[in-house]
């Protein structure tokens, strides 16, 4: 903690204090914890990408001299991650592994940098949904697309919910299409649905939770109410997985920060 | 006879195409995925009007102009000292700068558990307009955030923007209540025909706000 705020004081050595100033607009100074939040998933990129400070000016030269890109992605990671604490006396694996990271992603000639455009970012959406009158919790996995335009929209990929199951299908010698039905224009179909297990002719590997849970939406079954938390993950640095999580808390280590990085 | 059996025949006909036009058209709408893709198309028809990387730099200022004045409207609905038409018209201000539907959902952390709550936009000025305080103080820090634009699939150009309010609430001089709040506002940047001069224009539009409870 004292090394980030010598850190922090060096750019903003008039903020730390726990005065309230009000300015000429009337407007209340916001505190050192209020600036140093990562507000945005934006702005975790803008400083991943050391391109803007924490009052969210370019990064210039004097800053460059304070700062240099490596403390601040380190800034970026949750300061109280158990694996972290106190790892700067002791190393753990985690901590091993993030200077690692750290030190791959600001490699000299070679820095990497989060793409504005890139489609390898997705969400991880935790939602309450009503299915069939009843409460539900469901995730949905979204990703960021991009077209050719610089178009961007989201997209729903997969969905999990332990709520809705796709049918288990065994061999059932008794309820099939036979082999010849196409030659009577499949009317063996007309008899086979009425039977009770008539869902065992259909080829339900090929159907998923995400078509499940999207047919349900549509025959009104399944009413979205909201999302309860969000993560994300971008794949756009080469050979690594970021996990990025809102922490909200008053510190000066605050908002969307990395929760976990892992080597692929 | 025959003419009516013909015309039940057209009738029933006709019903069977109708049901099997709207299944086939649900079925579409629903998954196909081509749909989709001509959909795109579809909107992309507006790609003509692509604005710069100044030109979006500018409406970032003009965003940031409009949320001063939601700020204001927010303060004076809930500032006990105006009047009641004053408040009024605030509120039919700030309802102006948003998109018709947009939403207010507050979410806050109780016992481990997020509960979440969603009005209308006019819903919470309401709310906001008759909190039973004797005195209201609304103050926001001098912290807007605003993202950079980004083009939206529909040729619309989509930000957000992210700031922080403190509330106090009053009886008599004591202070019986106090938050900080963060909110975090869609934008819209869309080209809109306007009805006077019947000419296109980019009009910012503010969304919906989430609104996170700051932990003390």
């Amino acid at each position: 903690m004292k090394k980030i705020l010598i850190i922090i004081s060096l750019f903003l050595p008039n903020l730390i204090s726990s005065q309230i100033i009000v300015n000429e607009n009337g407007r209340e100074e916001p505190s050192v914890e209020m600036i140093t939040q990562v507000k945005l998933l934006a702005q975790f990129i803008e400083r991943f990408n050391y391109k803007k400070t924490f009052d969210n000016k370019n990064i210039d030269s004097l800053f460059r001299g304070k700062i240099d890109r490596k403390t601040y992605i380190k800034l970026l990671f949750n300061r109280l991650d158990k694996r972290l604490i106190n790892s700067d006396s002791i190393p753990t694996d985690y901590s091993i592994l993030r200077d690692e990271f750290i030190e791959e992603v600001c490699k000299q000639k070679k820095q990497m940098y989060i793409g504005k455009y890139t489609n390898k970012l997705f969400a991880y959406a935790d939602c309450e949904v009503i299915y069939k009158g009843k409460l539900n919790k469901a995730t949905l996995i979204l990703q960021r697309k991009v077209n050719e335009k610089n178009v961007m929209f989201w997209k729903i990929i997969n969905v999990k919910a332990n709520f809705l199951e796709i049918p288990k299908v065994k061999n059932n010698k008794i309820v099939h299409i036979p082999p010849n039905s196409h030659e009577t224009n499949f009317m063996s179909l007309l008899r086979i649905f009425q039977k009770p297990k008539f869902e065992k002719v259909f080829d339900f590997e090929k159907i998923d939770i995400l078509s499940i849970f999207a047919f349900e939406i549509y025959k009104k079954n399944l009413k979205f109410k909201y999302v309860t938390k969000v993560k994300y993950e971008i794949l756009d640095i080469k050979n690594w997985i970021i996990s990025i999580e809102e922490f909200s808390r008053n510190d000066i280590n605050s908002g969307w920060l990395i929760s976990n990085v892992k080597r692929i | 006879m025959e003419k009516n059996i013909s015309k039940l025949q057209c009738k029933k006909f006709g019903n069977l195409k109708i049901t099997k036009f709207v299944i086939i058209l649900s079925f579409l709408c629903a998954f196909s995925i081509e749909n989709l893709n001509a959909q795109n198309k579809n909107l992309n028809v507006v790609e003509e009007f692509e604005l710069t990387d100044e030109e979006l730099k500018a409406f970032k200022q003009t965003t940031r102009d409009k949320i001063s004045e939601l700020e204001t409207c927010i303060k004076i609905i809930g500032d006990k000292k105006y009047s009641s038409i004053k408040k009024k018209k605030s509120i039919e201000t700030a309802l102006k700068l948003f998109i018709p539907d947009a939403k207010m959902q507050v979410s806050s952390l109780r016992n481990g558990r997020v509960s979440v709550n969603t009005f209308p936009m006019e819903t919470y000025f309401m709310r906001l307009k008759s909190l039973p305080y004797s005195k209201v103080k609304i103050s926001f820090y001098d912290l807007a955030y605003i993202s950079d634009f980004q083009k939206g699939a529909d040729g619309k150009y989509y930000a957000t923007a992210f700031i922080f309010q403190k509330f106090e609430g009053f009886y008599g001089d004591n202070l019986s209540y106090e938050d900080k709040t963060q909110k975090t506002i869609d934008i819209t940047l869309e080209l809109r025909e306007d009805p006077f001069f019947k000419k296109k224009r980019w009009v910012i539009l503010l969304g919906d706000v989430k609104v996170t409870e700051t932990k003390k």
